[in-house]
């Protein structure tokens, strides 16, 4: 059923990808030949040929026909810019923009626990507090602010980090400079996008436990309270939480578009502003129709986290909550 | 809240004086005041690698942001009522239609729709307008759907259709003011949402032209000299965004709260 739903958005997407790209106005043949004659506008016939030779005059329904067919092969049409395939230039970028993400994931869904822990069982008010107004100015800030934020104190003030790019001119590729790389843009991608309400959904979710008679009875059997929080309170506490962070992901993936430009990160966000500036449509279209694949697919990998958290979900039982 | 109201009333209030607050042209350069740090004698703020005063440029950067941003909520808030209303009043397909492609728009990433928005038809002020409209308005429709049909079976609805009012005059009278607390509680958040959204676009290029000073284009022409010593040229700016976010989020939950008391 959801894989249904998660199906139609895909469709939905691939169309409306190649429709707003294709109603894009100038001309793709014009411009490939201004590019190869050096900037000067090129004669109508020779655009005319062009465009017979590229399919580009075929009704809309072939064209995305044959749009889609190729990328279900693979073949993403070649990048104007460039004029190399776009097949080559995700492969490239790809891999980069996948573990900045997953790194990034990573630090978001540790720290989120962590804060929304902290805030919801500390049994200092001025704690509490503390990490409250942090999480609300955390949400207030743009995720490209709070990522030139985390520039200025490591790379700006503190000199101990990178400022951005993948290594050094002439430095060699190795596990340990690409980690101090990826340090700095993970984290502001992390911390930049949603980051206070994932820990507010924690801190929420488990403070809604802490009354709960199973939970008093657990702490009446007398169980280690390091059992009681992980088993009792963070299971279920985390449910909302996995709810909304499945659903989040996509912010994370398009956030990773502007922390890669302010890092300079050779990953396909660099590509997708470059591209979007530069009208390179084949690029651009390819490129946000992957984007949101891997988007549609996070948020069943959420559903699926929940129903694991949460047994009435999987059993299908209804909810109160 | 009261902290939050002033700092908004401070904020539009500088952009509408800019002109009278600061001297300067906030595009013209002047080659004796290049690069001077704030509290320089006639530049309070300084001024940028090219001499603009950043003052003027942070005023009237506030005029096109905060522009920008209630123009966007308001046809956001609009589009979104609307839709809304058409969903919850028209026939069975259209409510289906309207609500599979807030399904569709709603599990998408808003940057996307905007990347490709922003493609087609090329940055300038309107791009902006309309990007965050489309990527907003699933909110407000539901909201406004949910609100609108909830009340369709009130008694006083009933009676007024009893009383021969045509469907225009119910929606118009009885329907529309009654879902409007919890759509203009939406609406708050949404004029957050939309200067984040201009911001973030500008920054990345695809926003308002960079002509045209913007807190999103200040903040890309002075990410370069973050790591160089100027970092008042950024800090100004991010915090003329972070602060106007965070007043109106503090009044937009405060409207949340106060919702069905305050109206």
């Amino acid at each position: 059923m959801r894989a249904a739903t998660a199906c139609g958005v895909v469709a939905v997407l691939s169309v409306l990808c190649f429709a707003v790209l294709d109603a894009a106005p100038g001309s793709a043949a014009a411009s490939i030949l201004e590019a190869r004659s050096g900037g000067r506008p090129a004669p109508p016939a020779a655009v005319a040929a062009l465009e017979r030779e590229m399919g580009l005059d075929d009704p809309m329904p072939v064209r995305y026909v044959r749009w889609a067919a190729g990328v279900a092969t693979g073949d993403f049409g070649v990048s104007y810019r460039s004029g190399r395939p776009v097949a080559d230039v995700l492969a490239e970028t790809a891999p980069w923009t996948l573990l900045l993400t997953a790194v990034a994931t990573l630090f978001s869904v540790v720290g989120a626990i962590a804060a929304g822990l902290a805030a919801a069982l500390t049994r200092s008010r001025r704690v509490r507090r503390g990490i409250e107004g942090v999480l609300f100015t955390l949400g207030g800030m743009p995720g490209f602010v709070t990522a030139l934020l985390l520039l200025w104190i490591f790379a700006g003030w503190l000199r101990v980090l990178p400022s951005g790019g993948l290594h050094r001119p002439g430095e060699a590729l190795t596990v340990g400079i690409v980690a101090t790389h990826l340090l700095l843009p993970a984290l502001a991608l992390a911390f930049g996008h949603h980051f206070g309400v994932y820990a507010r959904l924690v801190q929420t979710g488990v403070e809604r436990l802490r009354a709960v008679p199973h939970v008093d009875s657990a702490r009446a059997r007398g169980l280690h309270r390091r059992t009681v929080v992980l088993r009792h309170l963070l299971r279920p506490g985390l449910v909302p939480f996995a709810a909304r962070f499945g659903a989040g992901v996509g912010t994370l993936v398009a956030g990773a578009y502007a922390t890669e430009v302010i890092f300079a990160w050779p990953g396909v966000g660099r590509e997708a502003i470059a591209a979007a500036r530069d009208q390179d449509h084949a690029l651009l279209a390819a490129i946000v129709l992957l984007t949101g694949l891997v988007v549609v697919l996070a948020t069943l990998l959420g559903d699926l986290a929940v129903a694991w958290l949460d047994p009435r979900v999987r059993l299908g039982t209804p909810t109160h909550d | 809240m009261w902290v939050a109201g002033v700092v908004l009333v401070v904020m539009v209030g500088a952009a509408v004086l800019a002109p009278w607050l600061s001297p300067y042209d906030p595009i013209a350069t002047d080659t004796d005041a290049l690069g001077l740090p704030p509290g320089a004698p006639g530049h309070p703020l300084g001024t940028d690698l090219l001499g603009r005063d950043l003052l003027a440029r942070l005023l009237h950067g506030a005029r096109t942001s905060l522009l920008v941003g209630l123009a966007a909520a308001a046809l956001t808030v609009a589009a979104g009522v609307l839709l809304g209303a058409l969903a919850a009043a028209g026939p069975r397909w259209l409510d289906e239609l309207i609500a599979r492609t807030a399904d569709v728009l709603l599990s998408l990433p808003m940057l996307l729709v905007v990347l490709g928005l922003a493609a087609v038809l090329g940055p300038s002020l309107g791009t902006v307008i309309v990007a965050v409209a489309c990527t907003g308005w699933m909110a407000v429709a539901l909201v406004a759907r949910a609100e609108l049909i909830s009340q369709r079976e009130r008694l006083y609805v009933r009676a007024a259709y009893g009383l021969g009012l045509t469907r225009g005059q119910v929606l118009r009278r009885h329907l529309l003011p009654g879902a409007l607390p919890p759509v203009a509680s939406v609406a708050a958040f949404e004029v957050g949402h939309a200067i984040l959204t201009e911001s973030t676009l500008s920054f990345l290029g695809l926003g308002v032209p960079p002509h045209r000073p913007s807190w999103g284009n200040l903040l890309t022409e002075a990410q370069e000299h973050l790591l160089t010593g100027a970092w008042y040229t950024v800090a100004f700016p991010a915090g003329c965004v972070v602060v106007t976010i965070l007043a109106v989020n503090v009044l937009a939950s405060a409207a949340n709260r106060g919702e069905g008391r305050a109206w």
